[in-house]
């Protein structure tokens, strides 16, 4: 009950105090992006943003408010799909370039709080892949229910997802991946499906290059693509879809990507891996490594239906375990992700012009140690963690 | 009998000195086999940047030389049956010519580094038969690049369809449940038969009628002009009849001279006359234990023997096997087995196949100036008693797999 | 009543003699078997070796230059060819009519009754030289049936048998629907219910009551002979004090082949399908003390209880795959595993196995390892006389020496090359193969039908006519 008091009114106190003259964040350690830290910091956050950062700023008639841990800019989850549920696809058509998820979109659901209390204030919302084209994803805020991109990129499937998780109708379908509305003389196919990888990569090639097609705009980078895929063979299909079109965007990859590290910072693309498997982690973690020495851009996806929201960390914990630096695993949180997904210049660190979402932590972001104390979505308080120890 | 061969295991350290140049080197062996037959003695096979540059019989192994008691090409499978996933062919349409199965090869699969330890260095993946027509083959080497269009050897040079029951098999009337794409034809040999007649006679007319004209319907032009092979699954006699008469039948129609090989051909021994007759080559399966191979078909073991006698162009495949015992390499074994002498054998996984694929310029012999795809062995090859002791892809080193217990 | 006595040395006896009278107008009294090379797995190889046979045993091998041959006896003169004893099965589930049974423990049961003289499984063994089978129940038990050591020629089972009751199969490995918990219970429990039975059979007898007494009578048991006496229990894992009390023709005929087993009298096949099995396996037979008798029979990768088996000092018939491959599961590398050399490596008795009864059974199972680090005669003994010694034939199969019984295998050639054939077996003196008599075989290897099966159509009309046109073009030249 004090919890849910608290969080009702901390976004009013400080919204009030932001008005005009902001707020300075006076914090013991201000985690900047990468290695940089200023220990201790401060921040000016006015109307929603975020105006100054260092080891002193000048706030102006701004009060100052004081607090004990670590800030750092809001978390990114990338790729998650139950956010959208099942109503975020249509399995009838396998190509709606044209659709878009915000439609879908209900900013009100509880699972989105769980996340803005593990510190993750940006997630990029993925429509279940059922589809080759599944029109326009979505980047929203935890809280507050912002939707960063009228527009999100525009959904290719690579994966097999695409051939065989549709609801078969038929009873006693004796093969996995039929759904296809074909009428008695098996010669039709309104639908449009195809069952292989080579006949979806041929519609895709002619969608991409047919004027009537809303993924026309896939070309040349007019319009971000988030590639969908899974095994190495369908990244490396992906990546040369990528090049061969001049596509820019994210490639949503699993966790062998890293041996196609190389070719993936030739094609200027971002990589959303998927969050390594809770028995294997092996191969995530030398991707990461792999992908963080090319220099290719990378953060997580998290699937918030099956996943808690800590897994996020867990994956820049084991990085680190992995050998790589601090700074490196903060960015697949935070800058890294942010750039993988094109928002560098919205959220994932804390620059002036950015978006005031912050987190004040115990301890260091990457140790998992460390705890969430209170979370700010739009320079406003949107989560406050109970004092430990502390019993409603 | 009781020459018992004596087998040296020399462990495959590589030299310091071309171990910054992956893809040379030289390797000694007591016997080349040429592929050519030629059986040299005392041979040192030098190669530089994936070629061979040098031959020289009457050698002395150097100490750091990888060395063996023989030494022969790297096999060439033409029936790898890998990433036979049902992703890998189009099952939306019957016939689909247009789509080539290298946009499904999974390159990253520990398959192909499994077969290349075999001493199998080039393959030909087809489309998995579950459809009448189910698109382009795919040539490449089991090791390499694992961008596929680096991997090709060679793009839109083979045509996969089958006959017999593989493409009707799952297909059901369209009573009961409508909703799904197995309610559909053909469901007969008569329907499997049918369409690639239509699909012919509509990509022939189409020139005229350009109405007919379909996706694909070049690439069954190209088939009728000679410039794409077309490679027909036929277990039986009857489907192997099925497929020379519908060559001879576009023949006689006008609309072209068909290049056909057909694939699994267990009972090519029943019918030898029509293949002959008929100019038509064909892949024999893997030898099965007790005779019985694909839908029913009987495949006796002097097959090999008996085309060979006849002059039938064969190769043999493994179907991508890569069991001990159960290799291409021990395909040749079994045929030899069936009374096929070994030079014979050593070309139905060499130099046949590389010249059915049009790439004997290449592949399929160990000569100056071709790929140095090699494989060293510990006896003579394809006797059970010998082992591959090292194999090379383009002059690379196809890593060993570990034999240390764990 | 049983086909055949309890008591193995009278089995023995009994089926020796049984043979000889059965058998004395199909086997010549004196052959000699003149080879190119006879193999005898007693020592090296003999070139132009003779093997004089005389009944249904070999009396002598040597060198043809050296042994005289009686001027009355039947000559075979192969000089082309290798002669081999022929090979040992150790451990077959193949010949009966279904191998596995749904109950959970038989031991009162017997492959006997289950033999199918007739299988094709019979026949193949001979065109791939296998001679001596051990036949036990299939893999999918707690405690089975006992097995058979059969040879592949005749059309009753009487025929077949060399050695009946020859073991009794128990398995390690989860019966289906049960746990490791529940098969090592089942285990336990069935050993458990012998010693209730045998301490309530003293009991009777200490307290002067005559139930089982009553109930042997009632079931028309025979008291007859050493049954009809009381003994000792021996065993070397626990005794029941008093046995001797009780007259062994009063023990439950379901409980008696255990009991057989307790005694070290019954060798015991047991399967371990994983090496976590070989534990429970070496326990049993150690706490019920039959270790001594014990050969296991194992599933792929078991190598890895290699310490295990070592210091129980049990023989193994190894997986009849003979490279274990083992993916690491977190760094995907291959590991492939050639068992056979752990278990040399380390001195433990193996014999391999087939992997089906055609193309792959023992020669070539055996030349696979050859290719994989066996020397020849490593492989050669481990399909001839590493086998015979643990199904308890040691001298008398796998072997050709003065004594051993007359099964000889000739090969066209290096019995482990694929271009080698069977052309001719003998089996207890008597040809029993000749591979230019196959009907199958020509089935196989020339495409024709044997006489008598369903018309070939395809082959009634113009492809008959070629293969048989070129059938004897090809015999020419086969010289």
């Amino acid at each position: 009950m004090l919890l849910e008091l608290l969080l009702s009114l901390a976004p009013a106190i400080a919204s009030g105090a932001a008005a005009d003259t902001g707020v300075v964040y006076q914090a013991d350690h201000v985690h900047v992006a990468g290695n940089k830290v200023f220990s201790p910091g401060q921040v000016l956050v006015r109307d929603g943003r975020i105006v100054a950062v260092g080891e002193k700023v000048d706030g102006g008639q701004a009060p100052q408010v004081e607090l004990h841990g670590h800030l750092s800019s809001g978390l990114i989850a990338l790729g998650e799909t139950s956010l959208l549920g099942e109503e975020g696809t249509d399995t009838t058509r396998f190509l709606m370039p044209e659709v878009e998820a915000r439609m879908t979109f209900d900013p009100s659901q509880p699972a989105l709080a769980r996340l803005a209390a593990e510190g993750i204030t940006t997630v990029v919302l993925t429509p279940p892949s059922y589809n080759l084209l599944a029109g326009r994803g979505l980047i929203a805020k935890t809280a507050g229910g912002r939707i960063l991109a009228a527009s999100g990129p525009m959904h290719v499937a690579f994966d097999s997802g695409m051939f065989n998780d549709r609801p078969d109708p038929t009873p006693g379908a004796d093969f996995g991946g039929g759904f296809f509305f074909f009428g008695p003389n098996g010669a039709v196919n309104p639908n449009g499906y195809r069952s292989s990888y080579p006949g979806a990569a041929d519609l895709l090639e002619k969608a991409v290059e047919s004027k009537d097609s809303a993924a026309a705009g896939l070309k040349d980078g007019a319009v971000r693509a988030w590639l969908r895929s899974d095994s190495r063979a369908e990244s490396s299909r992906a990546l040369a879809f990528a090049q061969r079109h001049k596509v820019k965007g994210t490639l949503e990859a699993g966790p062998r990507i890293g041996d196609l590290a190389p070719q993936i910072k030739e094609s200027g693309l971002g990589i959303a891996m998927t969050l390594f498997g809770e028995r294997n982690p092996h191969f995530g973690v030398q991707s990461a490594l792999a992908l963080a020495k090319a220099g290719v851009n990378f953060g997580f996806c998290l699937d918030a239906g099956a996943q808690h929201p800590v897994r996020l960390r867990l994956a820049a914990a084991l990085c680190r375990r992995g050998g790589m630096e601090e700074g490196q695993a903060f960015d697949t949180l935070t800058a890294g992700a942010a750039r993988a997904a094109g928002l560098e210049k919205q959220v994932g660190s804390i620059a002036a012009g950015l978006d005031a979402d912050l987190v004040l932590w115990s301890g260091a972001p990457t140790e998992l140690t460390s705890r969430v104390l209170q979370v700010w979505v739009d320079g406003k308080s949107v989560h406050q963690a109970a004092a430990q120890g502390a019993k409603e | 009998m009781k020459r018992l061969i004596s087998v040296a295991l020399f462990a495959l350290a590589l030299p310091t000195a071309w171990a910054q140049d992956a893809d040379s080197g030289s390797v000694f062996a007591d016997v080349l086999y040429t592929s050519k037959g030629h059986a040299l003695k005392n041979v040192m096979v030098t190669f530089v940047d994936g070629k061979i540059t040098a031959i020289t019989p009457g050698a002395t192994a150097g100490e750091d030389t990888p060395r063996g008691a023989a030494l022969t090409a790297g096999m060439i499978d033409l029936s790898a049956r890998v990433t036979y996933s049902s992703t890998a062919v189009e099952q939306t349409n019957e016939v689909e010519a247009s789509l080539s199965v290298a946009g499904a090869l999974d390159l990253f699969d520990p398959e192909w580094l499994r077969m290349a330890r075999t001493g199998t260095t080039t393959v030909l993946t087809t489309p998995p038969d579950r459809n009448v027509v189910g698109g382009l083959c795919a040539i490449v080497k089991t090791q390499g690049s694992t961008d596929i269009a680096k991997r090709q050897l060679k793009g839109r040079t083979f045509l996969r369809g089958a006959m017999g029951d593989a493409p009707s098999s799952g297909n059901r009337p369209a009573w009961g449940s409508p909703n799904s794409i197995y309610n559909r034809r053909p469901t007969t040999r008569m329907g499997v038969e049918w369409e690639w007649r239509k699909a012919f006679f509509d990509a022939a007319a189409a020139k005229d009628y350009p109405e007919l004209e379909f996706p694909g319907a070049d690439v069954f032009r190209a088939v009728l002009s000679g410039n794409v092979t077309l490679y027909v699954q036929a277990f039986t006699a009857i489907d192997m009849r099925t497929a020379v008469f519908l060559k001879e039948e576009m023949k006689a129609e006008g609309f072209g001279d068909i290049q056909m090989w057909l694939d699994g051909t267990a009972e090519a021994w029943k019918d030898p006359q029509l293949l002959q007759r008929s100019g038509t080559g064909v892949v024999l399966p893997p030898f099965p234990s007790n005779g019985y191979s694909g839908e029913g078909s009987f495949f006796a073991w002097f097959v090999a023997k008996d085309l060979d006698q006849r002059g039938i162009p064969f190769a043999l495949s493994a179907h991508g096997e890569t069991q001990a015992g159960r290799t291409l390499a021990d395909q040749a074994g079994r045929a030899m087995r069936g009374g096929l002498e070994f030079e014979k054998a050593l070309a139905a996984v060499t130099l046949i196949p590389a010249r059915v694929l049009g790439l004997e310029d290449r592949l399929g012999s160990v000569e100056v100036g071709k790929d140095a795809d090699l494989v060293l062995w510990s006896g003579p090859p394809f006797e059970l008693t010998s082992r591959v002791l090292a194999v090379w892809v383009s002059g690379e080193t196809v890593p060993a797999a570990s034999t240390t217990p764990r | 009543m049983k086909l055949f006595p309890k008591n193995l040395s009278a089995a023995l006896t009994c089926m020796a003699g049984a043979m000889v009278l059965a058998t004395p107008a199909l086997a010549q009294a004196k052959q000699a078997i003149k080879a190119g090379t006879v193999i005898t797995m007693d020592g090296e190889p003999i070139q132009d070796g003779v093997i004089l046979m005389d009944g249904t045993r070999i009396i002598a091998v040597g060198k043809a230059s050296e042994l005289e041959i009686p001027w009355d006896a039947e000559v075979t003169d192969m000089p082309d060819m290798v002669a081999m004893p022929g090979f040992v099965e150790a451990h077959s589930i193949d010949g009966t009519d279904r191998s596995n049974e749904s109950l959970d423990v038989v031991p009162f049961f017997d492959v006997n009754d289950s033999l199918n003289p007739v299988d094709f499984y019979f026949e193949d063994c001979l065109r791939y030289g296998i001679t001596t089978i051990n036949v036990q129940q299939g893999n999918d038990t707690v405690i089975a049936a006992q097995g058979a050591i059969v040879k592949p020629v005749g059309k009753t089972v009487d025929a077949l048998m060399v050695m009946p009751q020859s073991g009794i199969k128990m398995s390690a490995t989860p019966k289906r629907g049960k746990s490791r918990a529940t098969q090592a219970a089942a285990l336990r429990k069935a050993f458990f219910d012998l010693r209730m039975h045998l301490e309530d059979l003293v009991d009777q007898k200490r307290q002067g009551l005559d139930t089982s007494r009553r109930e042997a009578l009632a079931q028309g048991r025979d008291y007859e002979g050493e049954d009809a006496k009381g003994r000792k229990m021996a065993g070397k894992g626990w005794v029941v004090d008093g046995l001797d009390l009780v007259p062994r023709v009063e023990v439950d005929e379901k409980m008696a082949p255990l009991l057989k087993v307790v005694e070290g009298r019954s060798k015991v096949y047991f399967y371990c399908g994983f090496p976590a099995d070989v534990h429970l396996a070496i326990e049993t037979a150690k706490i019920n003390g039959f270790l001594d008798q014990t050969v296991l029979v194992l599933g792929g990768g078991c190598y890895k209880a290699i310490d295990e088996i070592v210091e129980a000092k049990v023989p193994v018939v190894l997986s009849p795959r003979l490279v274990y491959t083992e993916t690491d599961p977190i760094t995907e590398e291959e590991t492939q595993t050639f068992e056979a050399k752990v278990f040399l490596d380390r001195g433990v008795p193996f014999a391999l196995a087939s992997a089906d009864s055609g193309m792959e059974s023992l020669w070539f199972q055996a030349a696979l390892s050859v290719g994989q680090g066996l020397t020849r005669e490593q492989a050669l003994a481990a399909v001839t006389t590493a086998p015979a010694r643990m199904i308890g034939l040691e001298g008398r199969v796998g072997v050709l020496k003065a004594g051993a019984d007359a099964n000889v295998v000739l090969f066209s050639g290096d019995p482990l090359s694929v271009r080698s054939q069977v052309e001719h077996v003998f089996v207890d003196g008597k040809q029993v193969y000749d591979r230019s008599k196959d009907p199958r075989l020509k089935h196989l290897f020339e495409g024709q039908r044997p006489a008598g099966t369903a018309v070939d159509e395809a082959a009634a009309d113009a492809g008959r006519e070629s293969v048989e046109g070129k059938e004897s073009k090809d015999k020419d030249e086969d010289k």
